[in-house]
């Protein structure tokens, strides 16, 4: 269970990593409550590596901390036993380390520096068993509303943000492992 | 001969006595480790089988659904209807699902937690929606058995329909709740279309009740519309 529960941290790195890229959202970036699509200046996968850049540390800190806090409590434990037994058996010190370890993956994957230590992909969620639903529930519910809860633009959750979440291979790299 | 076998026959005896002590109580820990016997185990000892240590119990893991909703609910004002995709949260038990589920001839297992179920090639007519599509239905339960939540994901492949069913699901949240809570996105096929991870959003939350609806552009995936609702306690 420990490495369950490991392994569905690291999940979450990974997929909120993709998460941020789009994030951020300094005031700058904010469109509140727009109800129609943006018309970004940027192109679909053309600018994943510049999310960094573009949004800040604060940004994505602030991204991180709304996908962890949605992925605990999601209601209808959709998501499986993982980030529950997370939540539940880790002590302050160990969800502040998996925020700094989910940080580093968002900031490598977006454009910043490279200080992310974790294991591959495939290797933190072996024996996961997680399902192409999960998968996309977590996508769907956590981090999309992340993103649009820190006003990310939404052409950024589309043209930057999702080119990394959406790609198959990545995806394959999680589910069914 | 004789005089070395009699001398040696209490060890014999010794090695089977030790050898049934030991059968025993291997057999007995095992036992106790059992799905049946960790209770057992828990209460009469104190002691937690390290193999299920990541498990939470059954209360354990109501209080921390119980926790979550409470964080993102507004107070005061209860909702005008518990129900969800036609099941009565709060009212229905797990032999109440176990009947519509047999029923319908509706696939469903439990999950390893014990705390939900899964179905899948659940059609709309089995939840009282039209259209032709399948789904997967999610129920989850309280400690006594209690259906606390339900969640409904269904694919379809294009954007016309995504939109049509993300309008239908709306209208028929509408009617039954409301006003949303939030509403983000629009739950049109030009919508959904303008890129991937485009997101057509509502939520309803009371003090005793909550709703989600959302229609997702997942690219080669097609669109995904969820649809799921929890009550408080």
């Amino acid at each position: 269970m420990i490495l369950r529960s490991f392994g569905a941290t690291l999940t979450c790195v990974l997929i909120s990593g993709m998460a941020l890229t789009a994030c951020g959202s300094d005031s700058k970036s904010a469109n509140g409550g727009s109800n129609t699509p943006d018309a970004g200046g940027d192109t679909a996968g053309s600018c994943t590596t510049k999310m960094y850049a573009k949004y800040g540390a604060t940004a994505f800190g602030a991204v991180r901390d709304s996908i962890v806090t949605k992925a605990l409590a999601a209601p209808t434990d959709k998501l499986g036993d993982a980030f529950q037994n997370f939540a539940s058996q880790s002590t302050p010190a160990k969800i502040d380390t998996f925020k700094t370890d989910l940080a580093d993956f968002l900031v490598m994957v977006y454009g910043g520096p490279n200080n992310y230590m974790g294991v591959s992909m495939t290797e933190a969620h072996q024996g996961l068993n997680i399902t192409s639903d999960q998968y996309d529930y977590f996508i769907t519910q956590v981090v999309v509303p992340a993103l649009s809860d820190n006003h990310v633009l939404e052409s950024d959750i589309t043209n930057c943000f999702a080119p990394p979440v959406t790609d198959a291979t990545f995806k394959a790299s999680i589910v069914g492992k | 001969m004789n005089t070395a076998n009699a001398s040696r026959r209490p060890w014999a005896r010794r090695l089977v006595v030790l050898g049934s002590s030991v059968a025993l109580a291997t057999g007995f820990v095992g036992f106790l480790h059992t799905k049946t016997a960790r209770p057992l185990l828990a209460q009469v000892f104190g002691l937690h089988c390290p193999f299920s240590a990541g498990k939470l119990s059954p209360a354990r893991r109501e209080a921390l659904r119980r926790d979550a909703f409470h964080v993102t609910s507004r107070p005061g004002a209860p909702a005008p209807s518990n129900d969800a995709l036609g099941f009565p949260l709060g009212k229905w038990a797990r032999a109440d699902v176990a009947a519509w589920a047999s029923e319908r001839h509706v696939s469903c297992k439990d999950d390893s937690s014990g705390a939900s179920v899964d179905c899948d090639g659940v059609t709309a007519a089995d939840v009282n929606e039209t259209g032709n599509e399948h789904g997967s239905l999610y129920f989850r339960f309280d400690p006594s058995n209690r259906l606390v939540a339900v969640l409904r994901m269904v694919r379809v492949p294009n954007a016309d329909r995504a939109g049509t069913l993300a309008h239908e699901e709306r209208a028929s949240l509408a009617s039954k709740l409301g006003a949303p809570t939030l509403s983000r996105g629009e739950p049109t096929a030009a919508y959904l279309a303008t890129g991937t991870l485009a997101q057509a959003r509502v939520e309803y939350r009371f003090a005793d009740f909550a709703a989600i609806a959302s229609a997702t552009n997942l690219g080669h995936d097609g669109y995904l519309l969820t649809e799921e609702a929890q009550i408080a306690d």
